[in-house]
């Protein structure tokens, strides 16, 4: 059995949800210990 | 960043992702979502995780920038992004002004000492990031107030509107089809066709 993968596809929805938690990471601002 | 740092970050998109499943969507939908300047984000970041790292760059002019660069960012996607995905990133974009001004007026992000004691975390703690909120703390609602006691975190009001909001843009994204127009954009017509 082949795993069919269409890698764009697979890399632009990595991109967008990356871009997400990068947004997360800028304008987030949880405590935490040393922060 | 700690594993419970990492997973804050990933959780909303994660999420998304599966509710985005459940509700009959697919990962290929993100693409008829554009991202246009994605550099911003990037830069935002790499300037944030220099603050973290070095000392001298931690200064509140810096943190403006992000923030800045974070705002152009939104300002420049929403306007081309489907109504519903664009109420999700008004939350994000409200949420995230939440952050700022919390931090803007108080010189760092305020916490609630009561929550970061329900979390474990040491009270009176300051760091170049966090100072216990007081007397003197302005719109100290705004600060962190709300315990994750799984992730040893105290978030923001402005934390859960961003987290939420990345879990509806993320969702609603998914159930995009490419190519289909916008509904509010067809015209309306007598009967179905």
């Amino acid at each position: 059995m082949t795993l069919a993968v269409n890698w764009n596809r697979a890399a632009y929805a990595l991109l967008t949800l990356a871009s997400l938690a990068l947004l997360l990471y800028t304008i987030g601002a949880p405590m935490t210990e040393g922060s | 960043m700690n594993v419970q740092g990492l997973l804050l970050l990933i959780a909303p998109p994660a999420l998304g992702v599966l509710v985005g499943y459940l509700c009959g969507g697919r990962l290929a939908g993100l693409r008829a979502v554009r991202l246009r300047a994605l550099w911003l984000l990037w830069l935002a970041a790499a300037v944030q995780a220099a603050q973290y790292y070095v000392t001298p760059l931690r200064h509140p002019a810096l943190l403006i920038l992000v923030f800045g660069l974070v705002l152009w960012w939104l300002a420049l996607n929403l306007a081309a992004w489907p109504l519903a995905i664009r109420i999700a990133g008004v939350a994000i974009t409200v949420g995230a002004l939440a952050n700022g001004l919390a931090i803007v007026l108080n010189g760092r992000m305020p916490y609630q000492p009561a929550a970061a004691a329900a979390v474990g975390l040491r009270p009176g703690l300051t760091t170049p990031k966090n100072a216990p909120a007081d007397d003197t703390t302005r719109l100290a609602w705004l600060g962190d107030t709300i315990p994750v006691a799984p992730l040893n975190k105290v978030v923001s009001p402005g934390d859960v509107l961003i987290g939420a909001g990345t879990v509806a843009l993320t969702a609603l994204a998914m159930r995009r089809r490419r190519g289909r127009p916008d509904p509010e954009t067809q015209p309306v017509e007598g009967g179905e066709k």
